[in-house]
């Protein structure tokens, strides 16, 4: 291997990579779509912080919605957005599993909420994000965030 | 050194993807003292050791059977010698149509591979019947060793 960039893996080892997609007022309409579904193309991406990234171990997750209407959520990540149904399932990296509460933080961080996990993004710097809602949530403040150490 | 050091924090990858099921790939039925005849072929062909640290499986059996997944280092024949060579062990009754992100240690992972053929990862499914047609997948994730 050339020795830069071995020095390159070695360095991202230690490196933050972080996403965040905040909408503090709901105005910016992040989380509202309703017609998702968890077989079709995920549409809707959060950018990482760190440019050039794209293998990293994902160490934590943390979201909170908070929808108008009296609705909950299943949030789904992507490392790439796939067409076709089984391989866009294949692309799966984070399921909080269905019935999340509204106006309800949770983290996750441990083995049994199954992380970390090792993210080869198909595009570099992009991670996609599917809300699957009961019904309509209305006007959405929240967040998703999530955090790791980068690799080579 | 610094490949070493460097090999630690690198992604190792192989990825067995057959959207359809035309690839066959998850349809054969075998017991554990079975000679293993699948394999995953990894990013790094040449690479023979790391760190196991994720398996992730999916198969749409088109009949509802469940399965046993098991990964091995070695295409061995001998009964025992096959069991010595299983890296991963998902237990029976895996169902179908669910994804299934196996890490961290109540999965008992990571695990330490060191491959006899290097770049390949041999797999088997010990089917509870005839699963017809599957499409699924199968993953695996790690990071290289020396």
């Amino acid at each position: 291997m050339n020795p830069n960039r071995a020095r390159e893996i070695i360095a991202r080892g230690n490196q933050l990579v972080e996403f965040e997609k905040l909408d503090p007022a709901g105005l910016l309409a992040y989380f509202e779509d309703f017609a998702q579904v968890i077989t079709t193309t995920p549409t809707l991406l959060i950018p990482l912080n760190t440019v050039g990234i794209s293998n990293f171990q994902l160490n934590e997750i943390t979201y909170y919605m908070n929808p108008t209407n009296a609705v909950t959520y299943r949030l789904l990540l992507f490392e790439a957005a796939e067409a076709d149904d089984l391989t866009s399932l294949s692309k799966i990296i984070f399921d909080s599993g269905a019935a999340q509460a509204d106006s309800t933080l949770y983290t996750v961080t441990n083995n049994e909420d199954e992380m970390p996990r090792l993210v080869k993004l198909a595009e570099s710097g992009h991670i996609y994000y599917m809300l699957i809602w009961t019904g309509d949530p209305g006007n959405t403040p929240g967040w998703i965030k999530g955090r790791g150490t980068g690799m080579g | 050194m610094l490949d070493i050091i460097a090999g630690k924090n690198q992604l190792v990858e192989g990825v067995v993807l057959d959207a359809d099921g035309t690839g066959a790939d998850f349809e054969t039925d075998k017991v554990i003292t079975d000679t293993p005849t699948q394999y995953i072929t990894l990013s790094d062909p040449l690479i023979s050791r790391f760190l196991l640290e994720e398996v992730v499986y999916y198969m749409a059996a088109a009949n509802a059977v469940t399965f046993q997944l098991y990964l091995l280092q070695d295409a061995i024949a001998d009964d025992m010698l096959s069991l010595q060579s299983v890296c991963f062990d998902s237990a029976a009754a895996q169902a179908r149509n669910t994804i299934y992100p196996r890490v961290g240690v109540e999965d008992k992972l990571p695990r330490v591979v060191d491959l006899v053929s290097p770049g390949k990862l041999w797999y088997l499914q010990d089917w509870s019947g005839a699963p017809g047609n599957t499409p699924g997948w199968l993953r695996v994730r790690g990071r290289k060793l020396f």
